[in-house]
């Protein structure tokens, strides 16, 4: 069962997938089902003894196409729609053990470009509006399945996060049309190189920054230096340099305390016209650690009110990011 | 501001509606659909409307109060304006005579109309400038001008205050917004281009290679359809400032020959496109260039995207994406990622299978460094885990 049903009071989308209840939830290693299928043993999502990277749809999808009707009628406040769209998991490497920052330089490259093609191939689908290329990495974000791999949400419709960025950068340029110059993201990243305090690295496309108003302790924000919208606008050395400095993020973050460091990263991109912005392509790693040993958690301020509150300074959390950097950036 | 867009489904038009949608004006697109594409304009207001029917204008003209109109909606090929000028009086002339009275019932007093280079005929200089006569010589140009003439007497007789923009050959597309051109029939030089790149014509013709210029074939001035859909943004606001009625040229200024724009089409697609000279079509000037610097003092507008290139490299990222048009696929397909790998990036390969509950499955393959890398099978008990 799995339909979108209105939440009128706070106008979005509540996306009701009862059949998630069942998913695979932390399988034993040697039962992975992300890992090739060894030669007579059990298949595995991926029936291929070996692979470089995969995608597969989601077993356990929150939307699909052709979506199920839904199970429920609206009420008179709350529209219901069925949940079409796409799911999609993305296995980075074959093996089991790693991450984004242990694949090697070419591989990482290599799954940008993925990326790239997932982004154009979902867009094109008529019902997909927006395509949301995300990581959940680590047991504090919820994650199910250890093994390197990201997923990609195809949405029927552009959803709130991004619908406020886009609103908020449409308002900025205004009437002057959408380019470098009436760009938020352009200027914001101006304002961070010149004061220099929060960038943690920048390499020729690319810049990361704890950005001044960081919600998480590390949140750490890699925005595209040339004004592009999404993975499609970008050239080849600059796909390179965006697996470079992701690569550096998620080498940073493991260097810090030790351990692989939990975090949910998020591309913003473009969605489909009609919207109010395209935007400005950046990704945002948000990571729930505030020290070695506790947790942000998202309680009453956060989840009742909607204001987080960040008890550190992004310009320390930067430098502490900056003394584990050993990217080549 | 709330804007009609007539023939706001079409190539220009679809164009001009994204961008007053992006930067948050409301529109309504009116288009009868003749040669629109109602998935150009996915997801906005569309009435289909025939604005040669009275009584279809009075319905797109209802929920107002509207703050404006961009008329783009017209019959625009010169060849058939010469065999069927009865058809071009009834869309370009009476179809905007009901148009603009509607306009005057409803107050709405603003307009912007996409006119055409057409209007001066064969004046022979170069660039052209606004304050060059207007001798149409056909009746495509003839049919823009009686409707600038209309608009210019309602302006002194009934405060209506206008922006009509001419210009000559429009080229690009806006692959990232899904936007590009579209016509059934196709008689455009760049997408005839990128049809003979695709294999979907055998040959390009070039009518003409012994014209009085540089080499031989006929200059013509090309704006990006951006570019264009802007000036008609800028002219709305120009209008919406208080600003008086004008008339402008939109020019790239320069302009480029055929052989120029034929052997940018050959760098851009990389393919081969097979060509060949024939006679000269009667009526085709050697250049044909506008005099934009009035649009670019009074608007502010200057084209940001010059370069024939880019013109050609966005239709044809457009075209790689829809070799059918607008002819969308089947939306239910199962296999969104199935078909050609023309898009993919060199060196990455895509094989997709389905799996027995009918998921797909899709393997990305690319030459490694460490080709024979062994995997560490996570279900192998003697693998690390």
């Amino acid at each position: 069962m799995s339909e979108l049903r209105w939440h009128p009071l706070l106008e979005q989308w509540v996306i009701t997938a009862t059949h998630r209840q069942d998913r695979t939830y932390k399988p034993p290693a040697d039962h992975c089902p992300l890992c090739p299928t060894r030669p007579g043993g059990e298949p595995t999502e991926i029936p291929a003894s070996s692979y470089q990277i995969a995608v597969f749809e989601n077993r356990f999808p929150s939307f699909r196409t052709p979506a199920p009707e839904p199970a429920v009628d609206p009420t008179p406040l709350s529209p219901v729609e069925p949940a079409r769209g796409r799911c999609e998991v993305v296995c980075y490497t074959p093996d089991h053990e790693g991450s984004l920052a242990t694949l090697d330089e070419e591989h990482a490259f290599r799954l940008v470009q993925v990326w790239t093609d997932r982004y154009r191939t979902l867009m094109a689908e008529p019902e997909v509006r927006y395509v949301l290329i995300f990581e959940n990495r680590g047991e504090a974000v919820g994650v199910t399945l250890h093994h390197p791999h990201g997923q990609i949400y195809a949405f029927p419709y552009v959803p709130p996060v991004a619908q406020r960025e886009l609103e908020a950068q449409a308002r900025f340029h205004g009437g002057r049309g959408e380019g470098p110059e009436t760009c938020l993201l352009c200027r914001q990243l101006e304002i961070e190189r010149r004061d220099g305090r929060r960038v943690v690295a920048e390499n020729e496309a690319f810049v990361a920054v704890v950005p001044f108003y960081a919600r998480y302790p590390y949140e750490v924000h890699v925005i595209a230096r040339r004004h592009v919208s999404a993975l499609t606008e970008i050239s080849i050395s600059e796909q390179r340099a965006l697996a470079r400095m992701l690569q550096g993020v998620v080498a940073a973050y493991d260097r810090l305390y030790g351990f692989p460091f939990p975090y949910v990263m998020v591309m913003h991109q473009a969605p489909k016209p009609p919207a109010p912005a395209l935007g400005h392509f950046h990704v945002e790693f948000l990571p729930p650690h505030r020290t070695r040993e506790k947790l942000k958690y998202l309680a009453g301020c956060e989840q009742g009110a909607g204001s987080f509150i960040n008890d550190t300074l992004p310009e320390e959390k930067a430098a502490e990011l900056r003394a584990v950097w050993t990217g080549n950036d | 501001m709330r804007v009609l867009v007539t023939g706001g489904a079409g190539y220009i038009g679809s164009h001009v509606v994204a961008l007053l949608h992006e930067r948050g004006d409301t529109v309504r697109v009116v288009d009868n659909l003749s040669k629109g594409h109602a998935a150009a304009v996915r997801g906005l207001e569309l009435v289909r409307a025939d604005l040669r029917r009275p009584g279809e204008v009075e319905r797109a003209f209802q929920q107002g109060p509207w703050d404006a109109v961009i008329h783009l909606a017209a019959a625009s090929l010169v060849g058939e304006s010469v065999e069927q000028p009865a058809l071009y009086y009834e869309n370009n002339v009476v179809a905007g005579y009901y148009l603009l009275e509607a306009m005057r019932r409803h107050r709405v007093n603003v307009l912007v109309f996409s006119s055409t280079a057409a209007v001066y005929g064969e004046t022979g200089r170069v660039p052209i400038v606004e304050d060059e006569a207007t001798v149409p010589n056909n009746p495509y140009g003839a049919t823009k001008l009686a409707f600038e003439e209309m608009l210019r007497w309602y302006g002194e007789a009934y405060g209506l205050r206008y922006v009509s923009l001419r210009y000559c050959n429009v080229a690009g597309a806006s692959p990232e917004r899904g936007l590009g051109e579209d016509h059934r029939p196709e008689t455009h030089l760049v997408p005839i281009l990128l049809d003979v790149a695709l294999g979907k014509r055998p040959r390009f013709v070039i009518y003409g290679d012994d014209y009085p210029t540089p080499d031989g074939t006929c200059i013509r001035d090309y704006i990006h359809v951006l570019d264009l859909a802007d000036a008609h943004l800028l002219a709305l606001d120009h209008l919406a400032r208080g600003g008086p009625s004008r008339v402008y040229n939109l020019g790239n200024g320069s302009g480029f020959s055929v052989r120029e724009v034929y052997e940018a089409a050959v760098r851009v697609t990389g393919r081969r496109i097979p060509v060949e000279v024939g006679p000269r079509r009667p009526g085709d000037p050697p250049v044909l260039v506008a005099d934009s610097e009035r649009a670019r003092r009074e608007l502010g507008w200057k084209p940001r995207r010059p370069s024939v290139e880019g013109m050609i490299e966005s239709a044809w990222r457009w075209r790689l994406d829809h070799p059918d048009g607008f002819r969308d696929p089947d939306p239910v397909s199962p296999s969104p990622a199935a078909g050609g790998g023309d898009e993919l990036p060199p060196g990455l390969n895509r094989v997709q299978e389905a799996k027995p509950d009918g998921r797909y499955l899709i393997y990305y393959r690319f030459p490694s460094k460490k080709p024979d890398r062994p995997s560490t099978f996570g279900n192998d008990p003697a693998g690390a885990g």
